[in-house]
């Protein structure tokens, strides 16, 4: 094998347009890990909103809690139905839920703004286990008062004590809750009936969420409404609605891909062309190597692993630079209502992309490398 | 001298094709070299000096005719036997030394030592000894970008070596070395053959350089048309300057 | 005139080198020209005439909108008012697997103003429109769902509604919209709406045509104080604000994406200036030759900022027209629908996108160049000759 050091040093005295062709990587696979992180945070968002024990209703033909509209009597119906959970004074642990998008527009300013606002029972709290105020209080039933998600609190820069008109009247907010990054975040939180009065839907409920006893329990209780005659509803566990949610990136999933796929191609002509000229360069070297006895694919093994060298430089500094995104928060919209997310890098991408790097590395100094190869040494030398 | 000849060259031709124009470099050329022997390959330009020579090195194989090498038929080797043959058997002296400008002296020394399968301390060794025999054990890790052409081409004899070759091949060595370097590397080139028992061949132009070695052939459009043993290792310059 | 020669010349003499080049740029032209089409149109809709003269009126708080059909009367009526029309949604599942993918959502409305009303169908063959007038149960669908559903004009379907449950409703393909605008949706009659699902009582929103931006804004906020203290009350925005809104939700796509494009311009710019680079060094000694024979470093410096420049821009033209040819493949149905193909019926390039793209390509040639001109602009005889000595 032809020595690593004849790699390395070559790489070393052509530096700039080593760390130029390196630098073309470094940025795709930068790009890649971003785009990829974006999505692997909306999804983490997404699973972390499920709790498995937790079964969610929407009325038949819906899927998004926005246009869901359910009525008292089948609400009252299904609350009791078997496999939901009771509290410790027998009451179904339930939660009936009225989720609105309602504009808003700040004082200052006229553009108008989506606030994600769920009016909800104290049942909510023992239903949504995951969820926990950060600071203030809980809003008190009747009263106008709202809690708002981590999320919110971000994106609008709204602070406890403020007040915030939505429909006729002034709410003030009370409380910051978070919730383990869940979709809730992005949500205001206050009195069922004290919003359902303001927007005239008394006796209407987006959802109703049940708890079960066990995970177990909770698909069993999904899969027994979904086929029950005497109701009809849309019966999900809360993993797999918000997992359905985020199926809506699957298109940018692959548009993410074919992206990356297209950059890289662009990166590994880019590879293909400093290889090319390197080779050009040192075709007499190329020779000396085969009279002394170095077998061909010996020398294509070495312009093989100069142009990995390349890809592998290039794409460190990529994922590196790409996960100084990790954990910038930004929110995006699923289907009608939006979330609040963290880009996410992890493992998996980081696997992902460095194979992604040092397959467009392989597949830019494979043809060089095979012309290398097929140097003619007397030839050459001539 | 051992009664067998190292290399036999049996009736060899080699033609080209340029476009559909064939070209015939050599042809009927018979020769026997004795081992430890000094050959100096003379001819004018286009004479087929150098086709020879790869031939015999084995870095290239003759449209007809053999070739043996110390009993083995070198002209029916494939080309992978073929490249391994020669790291072994034959040692390479370029004119324009060809050295890897980006590997220090040391390094390219021991390129061709990375074929054979020998331990770290072994091939250190042999480098280092191959290097003190050309005299530079004081330059190991200089670049070929800061020695001297004499210096240069000294290691390239000294990477020539190293593998402990039977044949040393040498295109034009002194073809781009001033007078005095050139007289060093021909005085070095026969005390390899003198006091290592090495057997060169050696390609030039140059009156001088033939005249270091023992035997001179030279060869005039494709055949050999002289052979004349010096055999007191001088060669009469006068001779030559007069054909 | 001669140097464009010596600069073609240049470009022919390692044609391998070239044409990697080349292939480099066009790819990334090709992804370039798409992302650029979707931030253009992002600009357009915020920022254009048409759309600021336009009003959105829907209700003022909740999402979706409801608006009481009796309002109607009162906000056509506003003066200044030059034309009108109304929504009303219908969405529901195409076929009867229910998938989210499957999904389309229907928009009722006046069929005799239809072109004119909306943004996006001056392309939209006014024979549609008459049947849609003729045909009570008429609707114009939009080509990608045409392409995805395998419909044929004259053909019949049902909608399984998710809006409007036990409303199915079934419908008769007259006419195709063009891509771009309209992605998931068909267009319907409102009497249709009307008698199919028994909803007389609301409209989701109403869009009102104005003079001039000035107007609309003026009318816009007769229309809120008016509306103040009515239930529902109402939300009026023009169309730019409205599509900023909507927009600002996806902030975080539209910013990966400039990033995108950002990281395209850098790499091709990389790419080019390394091939010119090389070329430049291997031509080293050609150079101080033209220094000697008298030619200006001006001159020698444009050869280089000149081949990169011509390569860029050629480069750049050829993949911005291909990328307009796959979005015109794909939009004709050429191309079979797959979720890549499928961004050109919500984005369709423009045949003026090649012209962008060959600039793209020639400045992306000029911003490669600046390194290897001043490294030829540096070249010195003295030196040049000195190493070949």
């Amino acid at each position: 094998m032809v020595p690593l050091a004849y790699n390395y040093r070559n790489l070393q005295v052509r530096w700039k347009t080593t760390l130029m062709t390196a630098f073309g990587f470094t940025l795709v696979v930068a790009a890649l890990v971003i785009m990829l992180a974006f999505l692997n945070g909306i999804e983490a968002a997404c699973i972390a909103s499920g709790e498995p024990e937790n079964v969610i209703l929407l009325s038949k033909g819906n899927q998004d809690e926005v246009l869901s509209q359910m009525e008292r009597p089948l609400v009252a119906q299904v609350e009791n139905s078997k496999g939901v959970a009771v509290d410790a004074a027998g009451r179904p642990l339930a939660s009936r839920e009225l989720f609105l998008a309602v504009h808003h527009r700040p004082p200052e300013g006229d553009e108008f703004h989506f606030l994600q606002v769920r009016g909800v029972l104290p049942a909510a709290f023992r239903v949504h286990s995951q969820l926990h105020l950060l600071s203030g209080r809980t809003f008190r039933p009747g009263q106008s008062e709202v809690m708002i998600g981590k999320g919110v609190q971000r994106t609008h820069h709204f602070q406890i004590g403020d007040t915030l008109e939505i429909g006729r009247k002034q709410w003030q907010i009370v409380g910051v809750f978070e919730s383990r990054g869940a979709a809730f975040e992005s949500e205001l939180w206050c009195d069922l009936n004290e919003l359902a009065s303001q927007f005239r839907r008394d006796g209407l409920y987006s959802t109703v969420v049940l708890r079960a006893e066990t995970p177990q329990g909770a698909e069993e209780l999904a899969e027994r409404l979904r086929n029950s005659r005497s109701v009809s509803v849309e019966a999900l566990t809360e993993p797999k609605y918000y997992q359905k949610q985020a199926e809506q990136t699957r298109l940018l999933q692959t548009a993410a891909w074919v992206i990356a796929w297209f950059m890289g191609l662009g990166a590994l002509f880019g590879v293909m062309n400093t290889q090319f000229a390197a080779i050009g360069q040192r075709s007499k070297e190329i020779a000396v190597l085969r009279i002394l006895g170095f077998p061909a694919r010996a020398i294509l093994l070495s312009f093989l692993i100069e142009a990995l060298g390349i890809a592998a430089v290039g794409g460190s500094f990529g994922v590196a630079l790409g996960a100084a995104a990790n954990g910038v928060t930004r929110s995006f919209s699923l289907g009608a209502r939006s979330i609040d997310f963290a880009f996410r890098v992890d493992g998996p991408i980081v696997v992902c992309a460095g194979i992604f790097a040092l397959l467009m590395g392989l597949l830019g100094g494979l043809l060089p490398a095979l012309s290398a190869m097929r140097v003619k040494p007397l030839e050459a030398l001539r | 001298m051992s009664a067998q000849p190292l290399i036999v060259v049996d009736n060899v031709a080699k033609e080209y094709m340029r476009g559909s124009e064939r070209i015939v470099v050599l042809r009927d050329v018979n020769l026997e070299i004795a081992a430890a022997d000094f050959v100096a390959l003379i001819g004018p330009s286009g004479s087929g000096k150098t086709t020879l020579l790869n031939l015999i090195a084995g870095l290239d194989q003759p449209t007809s005719g053999r070739i043996w090498f110390d009993g083995l038929e070198i002209s029916k080797l494939d080309e992978a036997r073929l490249a391994r043959w020669r790291t072994n058997a034959v040692g390479f002296v370029f004119q324009f030394f060809h050295l890897i400008p980006v590997l220090t002296a040391y390094e390219n020394v021991e390129l061709p030592l990375l074929l054979l399968n020998l331990t770290a301390r072994r091939r250190r060794e042999q480098v280092l000894m191959a290097l003190d025999l050309v005299g530079l054990s004081h330059r190991l890790h200089h670049r070929p970008g800061q020695l001297s052409g004499g210096e240069q081409q000294r290691v390239g004899i000294a990477r020539a070596l190293v593998t402990d070759p039977k044949l040393i091949v040498a295109d034009e060595p002194t073809g781009d070395l001033d007078h005095v370097k050139s007289g060093e590397i021909l005085d070095l080139l026969q005390s390899l053959q003198q006091e290592l028992q090495k057997t060169i061949l050696l390609v030039t132009h140059d009156p001088a350089a033939a005249a270091r070695a023992r035997r001179v052939l030279r060869i005039d459009k494709g055949t050999l048309v002289e052979d004349r043993s010096m055999h007191s290792g001088r060669f009469r310059l006068f001779e030559w300057t007069v054909q | 005139m001669k140097v464009l020669l010596l600069i073609l010349k240049n470009l022919r003499r390692n044609k391998l080198r070239t044409t990697l080049t080349a292939l480099a740029v066009i790819v990334m032209v090709v992804l370039c020209t798409e992302a650029a089409t979707v931030l253009f149109w992002v600009h357009q809709h915020v920022h254009t005439q048409a759309c600021q003269s336009k009003l959105l009126v829907s209700e003022r708080w909740v999402a979706p909108s409801c608006i009481p059909t009796r309002y109607l009367a009162l906000l056509t009526h506003q003066e200044g008012v030059e034309d009108w029309t109304l929504w009303n949604l219908y969405t529901g599942y195409l076929d009867t697997s229910r998938q989210s993918s499957r999904k389309g959502f229907g928009l009722a409305t006046r069929p005799d103003n239809l072109i004119a009303m909306h943004l996006g169908l001056e392309k939209l063959d006014p024979a549609a429109v008459e049947a849609l007038q003729r045909e009570k149960t008429g609707a114009i669908v939009s080509a990608d769902l045409m392409q995805q559903m395998n419909w044929k004009v004259g053909q019949q379907f049902t909608v399984l509604s998710s809006s409007h449950p036990h409303k199915d409703l079934r419908f008769k393909i007259v006419g195709v919209l063009p891509p771009g605008e309209y992605v998931r949706n068909f267009f319907f009659r409102q009497d249709y709406y009307e008698e199919g699902t028994g909803n007389k009582e609301t409209i989701t929103c109403v869009w009102l045509r104005l003079r001039d931006a000035e107007t609309a804004q003026r009318v816009a906020s007769r229309i809120q104080k008016q509306f103040q203290h009515s239930q529902p009350e109402l939300k009026v925005e023009t169309e730019s604000a409205g599509v900023a809104r909507f927009v600002s939700r996806e902030q975080a796509l539209l910013s990966v994406l400039k990033w995108v494009v950002a990281v395209l311009v850098l790499d091709m710019a990389i790419v080019l200036s390394n091939s010119i680079s090389v070329a430049t060094r291997e031509r080293r000694v050609e150079m101080a030759v033209l220094k000697v024979l008298g030619f200006e470093p001006v001159v020698i410096m444009a050869l280089v900022v000149g081949e990169a420049m011509l390569l860029g821009a050629v480069s750049g033209f050829v993949g911005a027209a291909l990328a307009w040819l796959s979005s015109t493949l794909a939009v004709h149905g050429f191309l079979p629908s797959n979720p890549a193909t499928r961004i050109f019926f919500s984005f369709p390039i423009q045949a003026a996108m090649v012209l962008w793209g060959a600039l793209l390509g020639a400045l992306v040639g000029f911003m490669g160049s600046i390194v290897p001109a001043w490294n030829a602009w540096q070249v010195k005889v003295s030196d040049v000759f000195a190493k070949i000595a």
